[in-house]
């Protein structure tokens, strides 16, 4: 049973959604800077 | 003299226009030159969308906001020093952040964005970053009459007022 002031628990799917963001940014960044040049994307 | 002008682009005709005079000015000032631009906020109920590939969707507005920035990118100037910010922020707490982590001087952006909806959205965004912005924001217009209205005048011996008829309001 879950104490009355416990954190909810995260969906698997949620952190797996934000593993994949995660993977997806680091390879989102090099790629766009090969094109655009410098700069950076900001998580959200 | 501006060193550092942050300009704000989304592609609808008034951020287009915003981009035309950033690059006007930081030709003129040699100013270095940021691109901003955040990806689309998907709805609460595109998570709870049965069946909604969350996802796909999600892809699909990054890959929008690249194509944004990289149309903007295009359009700058071989003698421009420019980089580039793509935010995963909503845009107005992107603008925020990136004017002081920036350390910007100017801050340029259009009026209204793309679509009725979205302009009002985003034209609350250029109201609230002209009332809460430290450094000096110019808001431009795309109509007709390429119309300006800025909260500070926006250079040395030059303001917005010197180079379009200027309205008092975003």
């Amino acid at each position: 049973m879950q104490a009355p002031d416990a954190e909810p628990p995260v969906a698997a799917t949620a952190l797996a959604d934000e593993g994949a963001a995660e993977a997806s940014l680091g390879e989102t960044i090099p790629r766009l800077r090969e094109i655009l040049g410098p700069g950076t994307v900001c998580g959200g | 003299m501006f060193h550092s002008i942050l300009v704000a682009v989304d592609g609808s005709p008034d951020a287009e226009q915003a981009l035309t005079e950033a690059i006007d000015l930081a030709e003129g000032d040699r100013a270095r030159l940021t691109l901003i631009t955040a990806v689309s906020q998907l709805p609460p109920t595109a998570y709870l969308a049965a069946g909604a590939d969350f996802g796909k969707l999600f892809e699909d507005a990054h890959a929008e906001a690249e194509a944004i920035l990289r149309r903007a990118r295009e359009r700058v100037p071989d003698d421009v020093a420019v980089r580039w910010v793509l935010s995963e922020q909503p845009i107005r707490a992107a603008l925020a952040q990136q004017i002081v982590d920036g350390g910007h001087d100017l801050v340029v952006m259009g009026s209204r964005g793309r679509g009725a909806v979205r302009a009002a959205l985003l034209g609350s965004v250029s109201h609230y970053v002209l009332h809460h912005s430290p450094v000096p924001v110019l808001i431009v217009h795309a109509d007709p009459e390429r119309r300006l209205a800025s909260s500070a005048p926006v250079s040395r011996g030059r303001t917005a007022a010197d180079r379009r008829p200027v309205h008092a309001g975003a």
